[in-house]
């Protein structure tokens, strides 16, 4: 049995989402807010930056199914 | 020479000793002389070396004194680092887990291996070859210059540039030259210990004598609020094309395809690639906070290189504290480790590429033949070794600068590898080879008259990423065109290989060779 993350558009589409969901677009020409001493932007980015890590693992040991070599 | 000059050059005397008799030990581990023993260790890595040995290829010297430097130069928003070394893990769900599958059916050495079996274009495989072999001795390099620079400025110039290139490459080409793949990736883990260790250490240090993230910022924002600004547009696709540059071009690192190459089985493969995926939460944050330091520390730009910044924090902290003088030296060498673990996989891919892909074929030999044709790599590694130390003589740009050249012409193959593993060589519906090569031009004109031309980039975007770009787009609409043409035997062909894919499933039949990918 063979399967892997990339057949699945949604994942795909979730992961895209993320990774331009971490480039601060949305802050570009606004106040700088700080929280806890770190930029409010820097914050979401890391956010989602760590959303896109798991997302990735969670993935990669779920999706991918080879029996291969298992 | 002072003290610590002595300590370093006495520790990293110790390191090279430990590195030679692992290399030693790994050449008393052969099991045969072929080349999948050597330049993959026949295909036996588990989890814990696996892990260890594409963590440390991928840190590297530039993760350890490029980055910084950026954060250095440009602020904060270079906290992008940390969401671009995720993408390299994300990269490898686009192709890894097909390709691993055929690389174990296959056999296959080198990441050209590949290519030969699906596209079976000589002229392909040989401009795929010089493509990785420009991007690794790039690479290669960037590591022995990185190398230079840090004894350089660890030991206040007592130990010349020269000196420690010359040195550095003999010493990778030993161990290297002695227990091949094996011998790389065993000192990988020795390496990939100390790099974690030496990370660990500087945060620590970081926190206890500059201050917590929190505050390091906060510093930056009162010295230098241009550094801890929002980032404007320009730098928003800077980073959006950087993590496209990482995510495409990182995974297809040969050295980085022949460690998923040699994985001994799946749940092994999937597991580090599910680590390499949160490791960059650390190990990228920790990188950040060095540059942050550094602008924090040395707010007033154009003092040194902006290279040096991470060997300038690591002083100013020992200067601070008597107590950090041995975790300092620790990191020292941990630098010196990210160097040279990701010189000697380099080196070792370029000589597997020369011996394989380059003599092997132009000696027409067989697959069984090319797997027993080792002679010539010792060689092939000590040309390459002794051509990159000449060039390193006289350094060329700064790391960053190399590191994206090298990835602008390496992700133009990503449409041959991503699209390419989508199906199977005899399947009408996969990519040609007619398609692959012509997205791979457009993709490197693209890049190349971008590059040369007064922009070097668009609005952000990195040359190479508008490249691969139009390289995808040139592949993708010209195989929906051909599709569009001859639908008819497409639909036909599509059902057959349904109806097989049913039978096989029901038990009625054994898998088709052409259903091997499934």
């Amino acid at each position: 049995m063979f399967d892997e993350p990339r057949r699945r558009p949604w994942l795909l589409i979730v992961i895209a989402l993320l990774a331009v969901g971490t480039v601060p677009f949305p802050f570009i020409g606004r106040p700088q807010v700080v929280l806890g001493g770190l930029p409010l932007w820097l914050w979401v980015s890391l956010a989602l930056t760590v959303a896109l890590a798991v997302v990735t693992a969670v993935a990669t040991v779920h999706y991918w199914k080879d029996d291969s070599s298992e | 020479m002072n003290d610590l000059t002595v300590d370093f050059v006495f520790a990293c005397i110790l390191y090279v000793v430990l590195l030679v008799v692992i290399g030693a030990f790994a050449r008393q581990a052969r099991r045969d002389s072929t080349l999948s023993d050597m330049f993959l260790a026949g295909r036996t890595l588990g989890f814990g070396v696996l892990l260890l040995t594409l963590f440390a290829t991928q840190f590297s010297g530039n993760s350890f004194s490029g980055f910084p430097a950026q954060v250095y130069r440009e602020g904060l928003a270079y906290s992008m680092g940390v969401m671009f070394t995720v993408g390299v893990a994300t990269g490898y769900l686009l192709f890894a887990p097909r390709l691993y599958r055929i690389a174990r059916q296959q056999r296959f050495v080198t990441p050209t291996d590949y290519l030969r079996y699906r596209f079976g274009s000589p002229i392909l495989s040989y401009v795929a070859t010089g493509i990785f072999i420009l991007a690794l001795t790039n690479f290669l390099l960037a590591q022995l210059t990185a190398l230079g620079q840090a004894f350089f400025t660890f030991t206040d110039g007592d130990i010349p540039y020269w000196l420690v290139v010359v040195l550095g490459g003999i010493v990778v080409l030993v161990y290297q030259v002695m227990g091949g793949f094996r011998a790389v990736a065993w000192t990988d883990v020795f390496q990939g210990v100390l790099i974690m260790v030496g990370l660990v250490l500087v945060v620590v240090m970081l926190w206890a004598e500059v201050g917590s993230p929190a505050a390091i910022t906060k510093t930056v924002a009162l010295l230098r609020p241009d550094l801890a600004a929002t980032p404007d547009l320009r730098t928003c696709f800077i980073w959006l094309s950087n993590f496209l540059l990482l995510a495409l071009g990182s995974p297809l690192y040969p050295q980085a395809l022949q460690r998923v190459y040699a994985a001994r089985r799946v749940p092994d493969l999937k597991r580090v690639i599910a680590i390499l995926a949160l490791i960059p939460l650390f190990t990228g944050s920790a990188v950040v906070l060095i540059g942050a330091a550094g602008i924090a520390l040395f707010p007033q730009q154009g003092l040194f290189a902006s290279d040096e910044v991470t060997f300038r924090v690591i002083a100013h902290l020992m200067e601070s504290n008597a107590l950090t003088y041995y975790p300092v030296l620790v990191v020292m060498v941990a630098i010196v480790a990210a160097i040279m673990s990701t010189a000697d996989s380099c080196l070792l891919s370029v000589s597997s590429m020369l011996t394989k892909d380059v003599a092997a074929q132009r000696k027409g030999l067989s697959a069984e033949q090319a797997e027993r044709y080792t002679r010539l790599a010792p060689w092939f590694s000590i040309i390459v070794m002794a051509v990159v130390v000449g060039l390193a003589m006289r350094p060329l740009t700064t790391l960053w600068g190399l590191l994206v050249i090298k990835f602008e012409i390496l992700i133009q193959l990503s449409p041959a590898f991503v699209l390419g593993t989508l199906h199977d060589p005899d399947d009408a519906r996969g990519v040609t080879v007619r398609e692959v090569m012509a997205g791979l031009v457009t993709g490197l004109v693209v890049t190349l008259a971008i590059y040369m031309s007064s922009w070097e980039s668009l609005y952000g975007l990195h040359a190479g990423t508008v490249g691969v770009l139009a390289n995808y787009i040139v592949v993708a609409g010209s195989r929906w065109v051909r599709l569009q043409r001859n639908r008819p035997l497409t639909a036909g062909l599509t059902t057959l290989s349904a109806a097989r894919r049913n039978r096989a499933a029901v038990g009625g039949a054994a898998s088709s060779p052409r259903l091997v990918g499934e």
